[in-house]
């Protein structure tokens, strides 16, 4: 090639046309705006959508749930598209960015303020009332979650609460008295204590690093908050939610519970405690599915309580993509899921407890041997995880210092102070 | 091109008479045999570091259109405590590794240079973790760094060591990356290193042995030397590659949604696909660059003093 011809490429032609086809790549960009989105009604038309979720081990169900919907409206193919927790907000964040994404998809409260703010949300409310979905029949906390400056973006699909599971062999071994409804704090640390024996590789405890299943529901119970009331700014740092942390800190400086080094290989609900080697763990309703077919014997009593009862609350919810091509087919997939037949077959499956109410029944007969009730009972004093408009990241900034803390790296007095300066600096 | 430029030659002779329209026939012919590469140069090259140079002055969540900030972002960087953090775990992995990943694969092609048996199964063995997913590697070595569980803290009890919590604790994380990192790249150097050796006429050490030269003054004064071309090759990309790293972090040092151990790229990847701050992570991916620009500018300029090419 002719070195004269090169030079004027690279010095200039191609420049330009960089900058031209970047700033073409800028105006391209999706621009998706607050204004109301429309869709047209379903009208009947072949159409495939899909349907984007991340729990494996709701696949049969959600399976279930296609097959019926697809006995109602036989022209709708949905094609279930999973994709594991871990990847599932990056590629659903991308794929809104790239026009390529779910018609339809699980969200969560956290992140349904992003999404619903961008406009990549459909409003359901086309959806709900005359021959629609009822939201009268979801409990109220629930549905809130998913409203947005007023407009309603979801139905709940499911809900979940924090109880103590247990194995009971374990507590047989040591006779040690199982957990009551009467427990307190106290009474949980003393059980730990017995229950513990290093040289057999036993914890009494099993404390996740999980916000939702571990000390956000002791900062609670402990009359302590995250946010304040203007959801502005963390005050973890207020000394009820101290001594919460400085409680949980306890069971990891006594050895108490796995440390986090050993949780990091080894996550405490997914592998110790089914295997028997952690005979207590605070965990959500969604683990008592797994923990039924398991090997040990497990059973399950409400958390202990603090100052007061408290568990944490959450509900997932099925949300349309304001870019998918058949909107109207999106509405009628979402108006059955959170129907009576579609909330049904949900509960049957015993994966998670159907949000519609008097379905509830469905999901415990799916684990008669566990005392799944408690889980139930728990709606009563159950709180959520405020949400402000910044999605998620201040909880992630509490995790990591709440973690530097477990491993030995913060004084447990500390946690708290740094762990709110970690959320404030986000918020 | 060789095809086209003896037609132009033969058509030239035939038709001097108008030379400009021949050579600008020539011009078109070279343009459109290397369209498909520029174009295809210019849409997955080209516009894409455009626009992420014009995103980096934006805000952008990548859900609503991007907002036009200035060099906000630049300026951000500077001050971010965690993005010198993430510097620092990132330098605290290249500099060892760099400098061992030389050493060791240097030690090992000479070893499998020499005429031992099994040489060429030994070759395949050491360079198979090049060949395998770096995920993959990572979990592997995860189980095997396991503080209660692993074999390695196994080992380490039965001596009476003590027995380090090795991937919790970004001290010894640092160490236990690196070693994975060496393990899974000797190869890739040994591999040229040997082809660096085999470059080297067997004259020159037979020369050096008839003067009477030993072994170690040999390998000093020819293989070092000759070699020189290739370790300077080998300790580019290294801090390149180094300075990159990201799958064996985001594997092994992550506790739940945290990270212990975040390096340069891990950050651009949470501010970007967790934090819904894409123009800031493009920004910090900027930096990046120009950080591994002036070490490989350096690097080249020091070329000169050491590097050997006959």
């Amino acid at each position: 090639m002719d070195s004269r011809i090169r030079t004027r490429l690279s010095r200039r032609t191609l420049v330009g046309a960089a900058g031209a086809a970047s700033a073409l790549a800028l105006t391209g960009l999706p621009q998706t705006s607050l204004a109301r989105a429309q869709a047209t009604p379903y009208d009947g038309e072949e159409v495939t959508i899909t349907y984007g979720f991340w729990d494996s081990a709701q696949q049969a169900a959600v399976e279930a749930q296609i097959a019926a919907f697809k006995a109602h409206m036989p022209n709708i193919t949905v094609e279930p598209q999973i994709t594991p927790w871990e990847d599932y907000w990056t590629k659903l964040q991308t794929s809104v960015a790239g026009g390529e994404a779910f018609d339809v998809f699980w969200i969560n409260s956290a992140s349904l303020p992003v999404y619903a703010a961008s406009g990549s949300l459909l409003p359901i409310d086309e959806i709900v009332g005359d021959g629609g979905a009822d939201a009268s029949m979801f409990p109220a906390p629930l549905v809130e979650m998913y409203s947005y400056e007023g407009v309603q973006y979801g139905l709940p699909r499911d809900f979940d609460t924090i109880a103590l599971f247990y194995n009971k062999d374990l507590f047989d071994a040591v006779g040690v008295e199982y957990p009551t409804d009467a427990w307190t704090w106290d009474d949980f640390r003393a059980a730990a204590e017995e229950l513990t024996d290093a040289e057999n590789g036993i914890w009494g405890a099993g404390l996740q690093t999980s916000w939702q299943e571990n000390y956000y529901n002791f900062i609670w119970q402990n009359e302590g908050r995250l946010l304040n009331d203007d959801r502005t700014e963390c005050v973890v740092n207020e000394a009820e939610a101290c001594e919460a942390f400085e409680f949980l800190t306890g069971f990891f400086t006594d050895e108490l519970t796995p440390s986090i080094a050993i949780q990091q290989s080894n996550p405490v609900a997914d592998t110790l405690f089914p295997a028997g080697q952690v005979a207590m763990l605070t965990g959500g309703s969604f683990r008592a599915g797994a923990y039924s077919q398991a090997d040990a014997n497990i059973d399950v009593a409400p958390l202990p309580q603090g100052r007061t009862r408290a568990t944490a609350i959450h509900g997932l919810a099925n949300v349309i993509w304001t870019g998918g091509q058949n909107p109207g087919a999106a509405q009628e997939l979402v108006k059955f899921l959170a129907g009576e037949e579609g909330e049904r077959i949900l509960g049957e499956s015993g994966a998670t407890i159907p949000a519609y109410n008097g379905l509830q029944d469905q999901w415990l007969a799916a684990a008669p041997d566990m005392n799944l009730q408690v889980f139930i009972d728990a709606v009563d004093y159950s709180q959520q995880v405020p949400d402000p408009e910044v999605g998620f990241e201040w909880q992630i900034e509490i995790q990591g210092v709440v973690i530097q803390g477990w491993s030995g790296d913060i004084p447990a007095d500390q946690i708290c102070v740094q762990a709110a300066e970690a959320a404030n600096a986000v918020l | 091109m060789s095809v086209v430029e003896l037609t132009s030659t033969t058509r030239h002779r035939r038709r001097s008479f108008r030379p400009n329209r021949q050579a600008r026939n020539e011009a078109k012919w070279g343009y459109l045999l290397i369209a498909p590469m520029m174009i295809g140069f210019a849409i997955f090259f080209l516009i894409a570091l455009g626009a992420s140079l014009l995103l980096s002055l934006t805000t952008w969540d990548m859900l609503s259109s991007p907002v036009w900030v200035g060099f906000d972002n630049y300026l951000n960087v500077v001050r971010d405590a965690e993005f010198r953090n993430a510097l620092g775990n990132t330098v605290a992995i290249a500099v060892p590794n760099v400098v061992l990943r030389l050493v060791f694969s240097l030690a090992l092609a000479l070893a499998l240079n020499s005429n031992i048996r099994f040489r060429a199964f030994y070759r395949v063995l050491f360079f198979m973790p090049v060949l395998t997913m770096p995920v993959a590697i990572g979990t592997i070595w995860k189980w095997l760094y396991d503080p209660a569980f692993g074999p390695i803290n196994g080992a380490l009890g039965r001596l009476g060591l003590p027995r380090p919590e090795w991937l919790s604790d970004p001290k010894t994380a640092v160490i236990a990356v690196v070693v994975v990192l060496l393990w899974s790249s000797v190869g890739y150097d040994m591999i040229i290193f040997l082809a660096g050796l085999q470059a080297i006429p067997r004259d020159y050490y037979d020369a050096a042995a008839l003067d009477g030269a030993g072994s170690w003054q040999r390998f000093r004064d020819i293989t070092v030397p000759l070699l020189t071309p290739t370790t300077f090759f080998l300790s580019v990309i290294g801090v390149i590659f180094s300075l990159q790293v990201f799958d064996l972090v985001y594997v092994m040092t992550r506790i739940d949604q945290s990270n212990q151990l975040p390096t340069v790229v891990y950050y651009i990847y949470e501010e970007g696909f967790r934090n819904f701050r894409m123009g800031y992570a493009i920004t910090v991916a900027w930096f990046l660059l120009a950080i591994i620009l002036v070490f490989t500018l350096i690097q080249f300029r020091l070329q000169r003093r050491w590097v050997n090419y006959t």
